[in-house]
């Protein structure tokens, strides 16, 4: 089903989300024994995770760097899915194969209409890997019981088909592909994995897309959820992309923009480590996401309302330097912070937005040390700041 | 013997990079060859900058070993064209021995590194994976077609700690300085024929970082100067010295260096900024296992071009514009009454703070801050002040 349907021939975010967990031929709670079925369940919170990924780009539908012009969202919510998210019962069209085609002719269709367009793409549920090639399961697989991969895509003949070709000159340049699915090659020995059912012809093309794939897993990994609520990368890639991959936007700055912003680049810089800490709290070890391809020209895909919030420590140095008054500054030279005098607790804590700030240190004529002044880029990767002292003498 | 470079014995069982090169600027049996003409030869010649491009990358390398955030430890270096003594050519019996021998040194230690730097003539079938490094002895009539070329997607597979090999470096490097063009006038399935590096099996774990950075799109050529060598690895080394905009971020430790994600963003403005003069359209392009890894330090921070653009109330030029630095020294200050394009100067990357005097009415004075690691204006209205 469409939520978004602005397309038009201006440049605009055209996403294709699919969410699957109601397999419909797989077995409940126990994986399934035959091996046609590679030893599969039905599961519990992909559907729900493909209704959060949305959900979160209608929310900012005003931020992004182009128009949100489309987004369709194929859904296969199990029953306790639809417990803990209700709006998942009206959003329930199903995410067999044919959905899936079906929707893939329409989001290539919207993205051929310009070249500046930016497609999403993002799929939930079963997938398989072999040398031969990745695999993503729909609704449907396993209902043909003479051929293992019907009901189901091969992820790499999803992204050759986006190409530009003489048909589609226009295609949308930039794609990103996230691929929220196990990459285990378990019971796969001799399948052949491009059996899978044909989404659509493709050409011979040369390839000008700025063009990047992320993988919520690692070859030969598991992709895990949280039961009931969603997927542990689509909770990294979700937090990432509200401050956590934020990074001050590149000159010359948006007018009427924060300055912050989240790019192709910065969120690949921080995905994985922060899917590591996600997946740590979660004691899910050995799930590490992998960036496969990435585009060597960045893009914004979102602003941010405001620089992203960090705790701050401040110190000097020496520690008997403490009885100097401490001013931050912002960028601007605005004052954000005064110090008590002497800085107690040392080293003081307090929450600052990211960015550049100025440290003043001024002492009375009676204390050993000199005034100071310095500069510091304040982000999350340097949350600290120290102040070196020196003393009159 | 390939091995040009051989410190295994200094460093024990540390941790180390080992290199392997493979150039080919010479085929005997494409276009413009000294031998028998193969039966395809896909409009190929003869890429003449290839072997000089692999000399200097071995040249580079042993320049900067001290730069490397592990020592190097290993170049092996097969060239065809370009001759030099000692230097064993680009066949497929000696890509094949250097490759199993740079697999054993790379299994010396996780913790080391690899490179793989490939130039010279491929072929690109539809699938990108089925992507074939051509080698001197491409159609020699001995067996299929593609006998003596090598799938470059098995390389990389074949490198991977999936196979059982735990003990491999899990930072790998991988240039591969190819032109992608369209293998015409052959079945698809011929790049099947071609010679496989490695045994690979169902993956397994992958804990590597294993980032491929191709020097063109799928379908494209990759170029470089007759007299001269590859753009690629022009655009590489400018990025490897810190002197491509954008490529020199700062390491944790606060030293500069040049990371896989940013060698990525620079490679792509200096290949664009190489290539336009001659009108020529080529892409860099990273697949693979993308992380963040260090490819190599930097002596000290890149020298960047810093504008101040200054809008006073009067419109007069401003008294005095200082720069200093994040410790409050002062760095330059710009001659009285400087203005417009005068306000330009080169600084090494870091925290600024330009501080502008007003003429009138009053020396009204404003601060600001900025971070520059790129060419940056700073633009600073006491209108809005």
């Amino acid at each position: 089903m469409c939520l978004v349907n602005r397309a038009n021939a201006d440049p605009g975010i055209h996403v294709f989300i699919a969410g699957v967990s109601a397999y419909a031929n797989l077995p409940q709670d126990q994986p399934a024994a035959t091996r046609k079925l590679l030893g599969l369940k039905r599961l519990q919170s992909t559907a729900l995770t493909g209704f959060r990924i949305a959900d979160w780009l209608m929310k900012r539908r005003d931020s992004f760097s182009l128009p949100l012009a489309s987004v369709r969202l194929l859904l296969a919510p199990s029953e306790a899915e639809i417990k803990a998210e209700p709006r998942l019962a009206e959003l329930n069209h199903g995410c067999t194969f044919e959905d899936f085609r079906l929707a893939a002719e329409a989001w290539r269709k919207d993205m051929s209409s310009n070249a500046g367009n930016i497609g999403i793409f993002y799929f939930a549920g079963h997938g398989v890997q072999s040398d031969k090639g990745h695999v993503l399961l729909m609704e449907d697989f396993g209902a043909n019981p003479s051929r293992v991969f019907s009901g189901a895509a091969s992820t790499e003949h999803l992204i050759d088909g986006m190409l530009s070709t003489w048909e589609r000159p226009a295609m949308g340049r930039t794609q990103l592909y996230f691929i929220d699915a196990c990459r285990v090659a378990k019971y796969l020995d001799g399948l052949d994995v491009k059996a899978t059912d044909s989404l659509w012809d493709t050409d011979r093309a040369n390839d000008h897309r700025a063009l990047s794939i992320f993988y919520a897993a690692s070859e030969g990994q598991a992709a895990y959820a949280w039961p009931g609520k969603q997927t542990l990368y689509s909770q990294a890639l979700i937090e990432c992309l509200e401050d956590v991959a934020a990074k001050p936007e590149p000159q010359p700055q948006t007018p009427g923009r924060s300055g912050w912003c989240v790019s192709v680049v910065s969120l690949h810089k921080v995905l994985k480590e922060h899917m590591q800490k996600v997946c740590d709290g979660a004691k899910a070890t050995d799930q590490n996401c992998e960036t496969q391809r990435l585009a060597s020209e960045d893009t914004i895909l979102h602003f941010l309302d405001a620089p992203p919030q960090i705790d701050v420590s401040i110190a000097v140095n020496p520690t008997e330097a403490r009885v100097g008054q401490i001013s931050v500054l912002d960028s601007n030279f605005t004052d954000v912070d005064t110090l008590p005098v002497p800085i107690d607790p040392h080293p003081f804590r307090t929450k600052i937005p990211m960015g550049l700030y100025s440290v003043f240190a001024k002492f009375d004529p009676d204390k050993p040390f000199k005034d100071k002044r310095a500069s510091f880029h304040v982000l999350r990767e340097s949350p600290e700041i120290v102040i070196h002292i020196e003393s009159r003498s | 013997m390939s091995l040009v470079f051989d410190r295994r014995a200094e460093l024990g069982d540390r941790p180390g990079v080992h290199v392997l090169i493979a150039g080919v600027g010479r085929y005997p049996h494409l276009e413009d060859g000294d031998g028998p003409k193969a039966r395809e030869t896909f409009g190929l010649g003869q890429p003449i900058p290839a072997a000089r491009t692999a000399l200097r990358m071995r040249t580079w390398l042993e320049k900067n070993t001290d730069r490397l955030p592990v020592p190097l430890a290993t170049i092996r270096l097969l060239v065809s064209g370009g001759e030099q003594p000692g230097i064993e050519p680009c066949t497929l019996e000696n890509f094949l021995k250097a490759t199993s021998d740079w697999h054993a040194d790379a299994l010396r230690h996780r913790d080391g590194v690899t490179w793989l730097y490939l130039v010279g003539n491929s072929l690109q079938f539809r699938s990108r994976d089925h992507h074939v490094f051509l080698l001197q002895d491409f159609g020699d009539g001995v067996g299929p077609l593609l006998r003596n070329g090598v799938n470059v997607s098995n390389i990389i597979s074949g490198m991977s700690p999936a196979r059982g090999d735990d003990s491999i470096a899990r930072t790998q490097w991988y240039f591969l300085d190819l032109g992608r063009k369209f293998a015409t006038g052959v079945d698809e399935l011929q790049w099947q024929n071609s010679t496989a590096v490695f045994d690979t099996d169902l993956p397994g774990i992958e804990d590597r970082e294993a980032a491929v950075y191709h020097a063109s799109e799928v379908g494209e050529g990759a170029y470089g100067i007759t007299a001269g060598h590859s753009f690629y690895s022009d655009a590489l080394i400018e990025c490897l010295e810190g002197t491509a905009e954008g490529v020199a971020v700062q390491a944790d430790d606060g030293r500069w260096c040049v990371r896989s994600t940013s060698l990525l963003e620079g490679f792509q403005r200096s290949l664009s900024r190489l290539t336009a003069p001659y009108r020529l359209e080529q892409h860099a392009v990273a697949s693979g296992s993308i992380r963040n890894g260090i490819l190599c330090y930097l002596d000290g921070p890149p020298v960047v071009e810093f504008h101040i653009d200054v809008r006073t109330r009067d419109g007069r030029a401003p008294r005095t514009v200082e720069i200093f630095d994040a410790a409050n020294t002062a760095v330059h200050t710009f001659a009285a009454d400087a203005s417009g394009e005068q306000l330009r100067v080169n600084v090494p990357a870091g925290i600024y703070r330009v501080k502008v005097v007003e003429a009138s009415p009053g020396e009204r004075v404003v601060n600001r801050l900025a971070m520059i690691n790129g060419p940056t204006t700073l633009r600073i209205d006491f209108d809005g002040v």
